[in-house]
């Protein structure tokens, strides 16, 4: 009996343990090579994977608006050969096949879930441990998800006009990489409230002082991309202060007449200009030596401007990106920031400074010693010039469709595109509901209530 | 040898103090035997009887008799006189049992005497001993734990661990019941002899005796209501080869083995063993197997079939549940080999197997004559042309076009060129790839064990070797396996065990891929014309890869040689893989009290696998890649080489530990026939880490290897091709499984004919989702089981047994498609370089995620006529299978999108299959006189079919592949669909489907990319439905010879097609090309499309149309095992108590196929194995 009783307190003493551990065994995950996020470390690196973050998988940022844009035209023979939805977007078709999978939609979206995920686990960390570390991964997440947000605001929603915004059906914009949630589309004030407020977090939040890298965040970025955003929707005061911003802490310009003209690929990625890289996806008609430059922009170069040199080869073929190994770049660079505050400068009829940075900038695309400095006779030449040195610098960036979006806002500076493809012409009016993409057509699927874009 | 003594001697406090056993047949019985010397112990007594008359005997005391000297000086003592004379003066008695003319030896206690009956009607005391004499050996064994009852009263008692028991105050003419598993009942008057011998007879195996182990406990097949089969050790040991559960292929109902790896094309469905069906989608449809009691977590292929007591088969709900969440496909349970005899006995094993090299001729490829005419045909058409200009200039083509081109350019002349192609026709390259690559396999084993017990000791030892060669040369297998265990009865309350098994395996290959061959990068085959070594037997090079003009080229400027000799490449590479597996089983069983137990059990096992290829620097491999990356300075001409010559060797490491550890209380109760109760109860818990590793190392020379190679730059390779990154393959991933599981488990029979059970169990693991661990929802089942034939009203004369079961319950399946959490997968670097460690999002969390949830409903009947002449057992099955894991896709708006063009996914508790089936297994003994014939037959079919599923069906092209799972409503899982077909054109000899509108269709783009499933044929299930096998044994005298033959019906294959686009980029094809259409009129008698090679949707859309899908329906001759067997005869002083020899034949090919093209659907498209012979020797000897 006596046995007994040791041998039930025995067994009692056991299961007891086993209870206690039950929680810390069956919490143990699984598998450590397909690892369980939950360090800083883990964050950072999943901050770090360019693939995603900065486009450089085999998907990458849309590509759809270039498509769109008149940065470049197809001969027959390659649009013939182009998949559907790269033709019918080519041609701004009303409704456009996007298939089952669109890289456009899908991988910003994806930079949306890390940067969610990472700010969940960072959420997770407790307080006393968040150090400056800390504060920067949250910066970055929060930076990568405003970037993200606004490449898709810029292809899939309505140009932002303050007037309807409140009601203008802007993108979705999950909160958490939850697959179980239903998605559905915040109105374009909210989409670019969201963005300037994640925007604004990052500012206080990343360091001033880490070491640069071009995949990841800085400060410089982000007031970068603030003036992209603030350019975007035509508040040109704040767009020019925060270029002012940028450009305090990173100015420097390459002298064109310094780059090999050797290589295929002239530039690369670390280059002096360089704040943020991302790349747009070199899908279809986008990929290099794909599609061509278009002819009259092509024929506006002067002999002695570099750019005639380094940024096409093999007749008008587009090689001159600011990444490298035929990556298309389309992140933030100094260049795109002079001329944003530039523009600002004009739109502010503030002459003299405008066109000093606009000649600051060309001087060092010219061959040396060859460059005369453009005058302008007012406000207006000005801004003349500049948008069309803007072209001319910023072509195959992804930039181009949103700068028309805002540009034909304006009847001075509106545009119409115009098409010939197998014989048939194709035209695309400043008023046309067409400057915005459609969302996916399987997107729609998954969430029937969401409206689609109008036509 | 024939007198051993025990080590390990215990004292038994009961009535018989000792017991001694002396066989020997009734002529020894009658012999003499003398003794000349005047003293001698009673051990050099015996021994010289034993040398004398033969008799042996074996002692388990070395008393102080046998040290002291006694009288002797026998001459011609007769056996039976000194038995009866001599012996009580020793104080020892004997006992004869008459039926087997055997004589029990007894020893008395001291000063006791043998009580005899002084009252003849009155009460006394008696006692007794149980034997039996072991169906194979003969041998005599003494039973423990056997019930003897008084029949009338509820006086029982067990006997003891060597057979004996004793009742006090039974009358005279008492009758004792004796009961014992296996054992037919036996009821014996009480006589006044000394002491009764009861010896049992096995029963015929029949359903009925069988134990079945189901890794909990341990219990005879009628006190169970679930569906259980056995495999004994006996079974198993009929046939050969290094794979225990292989053997049992076609020797039990309703479980399918799938023959993978097979299929030219790998089409085949995935290897394993299927039970009741398939009740999965995506996770493992393979049963769980459980070795001696616990989940076997290493490498089946280390269990040596030798070691193996019987292997049991859980199907239904019943049989499965305590199981719980693993064991959703059924579980196999395997119980290794204990002690038996009453004497150390050695078992010698000894096989060895010889298969001749495959059949290549079997696949039927394209001849040399018809290659090389169509070669010539195509080149005269410029199909070549390309071959020859811009930078594919250095494209490898066949010497038959080189010859062609050398002609067209002047190089030689026609006649020379046509002179020297006419002589290759005569070339056939499987003659010579039979000869350098194939030889005969042998298979050698053997294997050695040791087993005995004592009162107190159970033992059993085991060693074994396998040594084979297979059929390709340089392939190799060897594999040690070593076992051990004891038992240790402690004292009454308390055994303990202990047990520890290692096995050793070397897969050892050279670079041999036989008929498959295939180029490093160009994907080519042997041409039928080229052949493997020259004139004076030299390997001659293989250009599959670059033509000789590039080889030329570079050789000029120093690289290495670059061709591929594949019969010397063979013994430049050694890949090695050795799997070393370690078990420790302890456990402890304690009695609590007379009901209940407890038993603790603890296993860890670890399995170190470890891969060595090593490429020598003369490999091909090694050779191709130095070459692929030499850098050739455009100034100097000097050659770099960013990867250093030298060998390569590729380095791969698995650890597998895990430990499992279960406490259990088990409780049983019996009030003779009227309650049977029980229970048992128990939790477990069980970690596995498996952690792995890899890495490549170039330059190596001896144990040197090159460390700073430069992998992130990019190499252009010389002359032609893109740009690549060194490959540094290397790896490192831990996976950790944890499992907590509780289960509690009932019987209770009523009169022995009502039997009803319980189960449940309770699983949680951490592979599941939080949400399902806190819920805890048990996996339960309850059966029933009603013995009619006990009934008093059932006077059905003929029928001996009849009993109805009926089981329902659920068991689980786990999938590792999906985790709980969000995972990452890291890398070292990204893509842009910037030298800091990524990660990205591998799986999303998915909180909910459970085991799939497998409910299954089974009812049986179980049944034998008198005497067991006709058996059987006919069961009906249905299973409905929930929470399957499937893939959904998900809006790719919260990420998961792979890559472009690729839709968003994730894996998810959405699809259902239900399944139903019958099995039926008969035994019939046939003859049971000096012939016997027993005839098993067995039984299958099984259909399941997908209920829910929520993905679209989507396009027929997306369900071709009749290999994978092709979820489709109300289909089942593994279909074969085709294109319709509608014959070839009569004019152009064009393979013709249908278009939308009906009309026959050359359209083949379109008919293969947008057919949707409706529009496709679908013949039926990949997977045969109707299955079995049928086993006849004949015996008579010391010969017994057996044969199974097995069927398998209503399935479906795809027949490979000819290609013209792989005939003309691989270099061969099927000999179907001469059967093509050639001209109007042919397409009457053939389906072959006509010869027209620039549209590979063409050969797509007829590969996979209808007319090249046929039933696989088929029933073959699996095996015949003739063999001899000698019984208890002594050989130069080794007395063989049992002595095998035996020849065996598998692999005997298809007696009927349905197809009419002569395909054996085992092999399809491939070369066919041949038949294996095996001779071989089993011996028992004490």
């Amino acid at each position: 009996m006596c046995r007994a009783i040791y041998t039930y307190s025995f067994l009692f003493l056991f299961l007891f343990w086993c209870s206690c551990n039950k929680i810390t065994f069956l919490n143990t995950k699984p598998n450590t090579s397909l690892h369980v996020p939950s360090t800083p470390q883990d964050c950072q690196a999943l901050l770090d994977d360019d693939w995603v973050m900065n486009g450089y998988g085999n998907s990458g940022y849309p590509y759809l608006p270039e498509l769109s844009g008149d940065d470049l035209y197809l001969e027959d023979a390659d649009y013939n050969k182009s998949a559907l939805v790269d033709q019918e977007t080519y041609i701004w078709r009303q409704q456009i096949d996007m298939g089952d999978a669109l890289s456009d939609w899908d991988l910003p979206y994806k930079a949306v879930a890390t940067s969610n995920t990472v700010l969940a686990i960072l959420g997770k960390i407790p307080s006393s441990y968040q150090t400056a570390t800390w504060n920067g991964l949250k910066g970055s997440a929060l930076f990568y998800r405003a970037y993200a947000f606004f490449e898709l605001a810029r292809v899939f929603a309505p140009v932002y006009d303050s007037t309807t915004a409140g009601t203008d059906s802007g993108i979705p914009l999950p909160q958490s990489a939850d697959i179980n949630q239903k998605a559905s589309r915040a109105t374009v004030q909210q989409t670019y409230d969201q963005i300037l407020g994640d925007l604004r977090q990052a500012e206080g939040l990343l360091p001033k002082d880490s070491v640069w890298l071009p995949t990841r965040p800085s400060p410089a970025a982000v007031y970068a991309l603030f003036s992209r955003v603030f350019l975007s929707v035509g508040n040109y005061v704040l767009a020019g202060r925060y270029a002012d911003s940028c450009l305090q802490l990173k100015h420097e310009l390459m002298l064109y007449d310094t780059v090999s003209k050797t290589k295929i690929f002239p530039f690369y990625r670390t280059n002096p200009e360089m704040i943020f890289c991302a790349a747009y996806f070199p899908g279809g008609p986008a990929a290099p030596f794909r599609s061509h430059t278009d002819s009259n922009l092509f024929r506006s170069y002067e002999q002695n401007d570099l750019r005639k040199q380094l940024f096409f080869k093999y007749g008008d073929y587009f090689v001159g990106s600011y990444d490298q190994d035929g990556y298309r770049f389309g992140g933030l660079a100094v260049d795109e920031v002079l001329l944003t505050r530039s523009e600002c400068y004009a739109r502010a009829g503030n002459t003299a400074a405008a066109m000093a940075d606009l000649n600051h900038l060309l001087e060092t695309r010219w061959a040396a010693g060859t460059f005369i400095p453009y005058t302008a006779v007012d406000a207006g030449d000005a801004l003349r010039q500049i948008l069309m040195e803007r072209r001319k610098q910023l072509l195959f960036r992804g930039t181009r469709w949103a700068d028309l979006r805002r540009l034909n806002k304006d009847s001075r500076t509106a545009v119409t595109l115009s098409r010939t493809i197998n014989g048939a012409v194709y035209t695309l009016s400043p008023k046309d509901p067409r400057w915005t993409l459609p969302l996916p057509g399987y997107i729609l699927k998954f969430n029937p209530d969401m409206p689609q874009n109008i036509r | 040898m024939f007198f051993n003594l025990r080590e390990w001697r215990v004292p038994i406090p009961k009535r018989l103090l000792w017991i001694f056993c002396l066989f020997c047949a009734t002529s020894l019985y009658a012999q003499t035997f003398s003794i000349p010397q005047k003293q001698a112990t009673l051990r050099e007594i015996f021994d010289a009887i034993h040398e004398q008359t033969g008799a042996y005997f074996s002692l388990s005391d070395e008393g102080i008799l046998f040290k002291q000297p006694i009288p002797a000086g026998f001459k011609d003592m007769p056996l039976k006189v000194f038995l009866n004379e001599r012996l009580p003066a020793y104080g020892l008695t004997y006992s004869f049992d008459p039926d087997d003319r055997r004589i029990i030896l007894l020893r008395r206690k001291k000063g006791g005497r043998m009580a005899r009956p002084e009252n003849p009607g009155g009460l006394r005391r008696i006692e007794g001993i149980v034997m039996r004499s072991k169906p194979a050996s003969g041998e005599t064994e003494f039973l423990a734990g056997i019930s003897v009852q008084i029949k009338g009263t509820d006086r029982s008692t067990m006997t003891d661990t060597l057979g004996g028991f004793f009742f006090t105050d039974v009358p005279a003419d008492a009758t004792l019941v004796v009961t014992a598993i296996n054992m037919e009942k036996m009821e014996i008057a009480v006589t006044d002899s000394q002491i009764i011998i009861i010896r049992m007879n096995e029963k015929v195996l029949t359903l009925d005796t069988t134990v079945v182990n189901d890794g909990y406990k341990k219990r005879r097949r009628v006190t169970t209501t679930g569906s259980y089969n056995v495999v004994s050790g006996s079974l198993l040991e009929r046939s050969t080869g290094s794979d225990a559960l292989a053997r049992t292929e076609n020797l039990i109902p309703g479980v399918l083995d799938n023959h993978g790896s097979q299929a030219a094309d790998k089409s085949s469905l995935p290897e394993g063993k299927v039970i009741h069906g398939r009740g999965t989608i995506l996770a493992d449809g393979n049963p769980l197997v459980i070795v001696d009691d616990f989940p076997y977590d290493g490498l089946l292929s280390s269990i040596n079939p030798d070691d193996i007591e019987s292997i049991t088969i859980l199907k239904d709900a019943a049989a499965t549940a305590i199981w719980g969440a693993r064991a959703g496909n059924g579980a196999i349970v395997i119980t290794t080999k204990k002690g038996t005899s009453d004497r150390p006995r050695w078992d010698i094993h000894t096989s060895y197997s010889i298969q001749p090299r495959p059949d290549l001729w079997y696949a039927g490829s394209i001849s040399s004559p018809d290659y090389i005419e169509l070669e010539k045909y195509l080149y005269g058409k410029g199909y070549y042309d390309q071959n020859f200009s811009g930078t594919t200039n250095y494209a490898p083509v066949t010497p038959v076009i080189a010859l062609l081109r050398a002609a067209s350019q002047g190089l030689i002349t026609a006649a020379e060129a046509n002179a020297r192609i006419e002589a290759m026709k005569g070339v056939d390259v499987r003659k010579d790839v039979k000869k350098y690559m194939y030889r005969n396999s042998l298979a050698r084993q053997v294997s050695v064990q040791v087993s005995g017990k004592t009162s107190k000791l159970n033992y059993f030892g085991s060693a074994g070797w396998d040594d084979n060669t297979g059929n390709l040369v340089g392939l190799g297998y060897k594999r040690f396996t070593g076992r051990a265990q004891v038992t240790d009865t402690v004292s009454k309350r308390l055994q303990v065990y202990g047990g520890m098994s290692y096995t050793g395996s070397w897969n050892i290959n050279g670079n041999n891929p036989g008929m498959d061959f295939q180029s490093g990068h160009g994907g080519k085959s042997f041409y039928p014309y080229y052949r493997l070594v020259d004139n004076t037997g030299r390997p001659r090079p293989f250009l599959g890869d670059y033509s000789p003009d590039y080889l030329r080229q570079t050789a000029s400027i120093g690289f290495l040689p670059w061709t591929d000799d594949p019969v010397r490449d063979i013994r430049e590479e050694k890949n090695t893989l050795s799997i070393q597996d370690h078990v420790l089983d302890l456990g402890l069983r304690y009695r609590l009290s007379r009901d209940l137990n407890l038993d603790l059990k603890y296993k860890v096992e670890r399995q170190t696998t470890r891969g060595d290829d090593f490429h020598s620097d003369s490999s091909y491999l090694a050779r191709d890649l130095i070459n692929g990356y030499t850098q050739v300075d455009p100034v100097t001409g000097l050659l770099s080489y960013p990867i250093p010559p030298g060998g390569i060797r590729d380095l791969q490491n698995q650890v597998l530990t895990s430990q499992q550890g279960r406490i259990q209380f088990s409780y049983h109760k019996s009030r003779g026939d009227l309650h049977d109760v029980s229970i048992l109860g128990g939790g477990e818990g069980r970690s596995m880490v498996t952690t792995a590793s890899s890495s490549r190392l170039y330059g190596v020379h001896g144990k040197d290897a090159a460390t700073n190679l430069d992998d992130s730059s990019l190499f252009m390779p010389y002359m032609f091709g893109e740009a690549r990154q060194i490959p540094v393959m290397g790896g490192h991933s831990k996976q950790i499984d944890h499992f907590l599981s509780a289960y509690l488990d009932g019987t209770y029979t009523l009169r022995d004919r009502y039997l009803f059970s319980a189960s449940g169990r309770v699983d949680a693991a951490n592979l599941f989702g939080a949400e399902t661990n806190a819920k805890g929802t048990p996996l339960w089942s309850v059966g029933g089981a009603w013995k009619l034939s006990k009934e008093e009203f059932f006077k059905v004369d003929w029928l001996s047994r009849l009993t109805l079961r009926a089981s329902r319950g659920t068991a689980g399946n786990i999938s590792r498609k999906s985790t709980a959490f969000t995972t990452v997968s890291s890398q070292a670097n990204g893509i842009t370089g910037m030298g800091y460690p990524t990660a990205s999002i591998a799986t999303l969390p998915n909180d909910r995620l459970r085991w799939e949830l497998v409910r299954i409903t089974n009812v049986g009947v179980d049944f034998a006529t008198k005497q067991d002449i006709l058996s059987g057992t006919v069961e009906y099955y249905q299973k409905r299978s929930t929470d399957l894991m499937a893939k959904v896709f998900t809006d790719p708006t919260f990420g998961g999108a792979p890559n472009p063009g690729e839709r968003a996914f994730s894996y998810k508790n959405v699809a259902m299959t239900q399944g139903e089936g019958m099995d039926a297994e008969l035994i019939s003994h046939n003859f049971r006189g000096r012939l016997k014939w027993t005839t098993h037959f067995i039984f299958s079919y099984a259909v399941s079919r997908v209920t829910g599923y929520s993905l679209p069906n989507g396009l027929g092209k997306d369900y071709l592949a009749s290999n994978l799972p092709n979820p489709v409503l109300n289909k089942p899982l593994y279909a074969v669909y085709s294109y319709k077909w509608q014959g070839l054109d009569p004019q152009t000899g064009d393979p013709r489907g249908i278009s939308p509108d009906g009309k026959p269709s050359t359209a083949w783009a379109a008919i293969n990319d947008s057919t949707p499933l409706a529009g496709m044929v679908y013949h039926g299930s990949a997977e045969p439905t109707v299955f079995g096998a049928l086993r006849n044994e004949f015996a008579l005298g010391a010969f017994s010879l057996s044969f199974n033959i097995s069927y398998k019906f209503n399935y479906y294959f795809r027949k490979p097609a000819l290609r013209y686009d792989n005939l003309l980029n691989t270099w061969t094809g099927p000999d179907s090309y001469a059967r093509r259409w050639q001209k109007p009129g042919d397409e009457k008698v053939t389906s072959v499309p006509s010869l027209y090679y620039t549209v590979p949707e063409r050969d797509r859309f007829y590969a996979y149309s209808a007319v090249n899908v046929a039933r696989a329906d088929n029933i073959r001759l699996e095996d015949v095992n003739l063999s001899y067997e000698k019984k208890d005869f002594t050989w130069r002083g080794i007395h063989c108590q049992d002595l095998v020899v035996f020849v065996y034949c598998s692999n005997l090919g298809p007696l009927w196929t349905a197809n009419k093209d002569g395909i054996n659907p085992y092999f399809v498209g491939v070369a066919r194995d041949g038949k294996r012979w095996s001779i071989g020797l089993r011996a028992s000897i004490f």
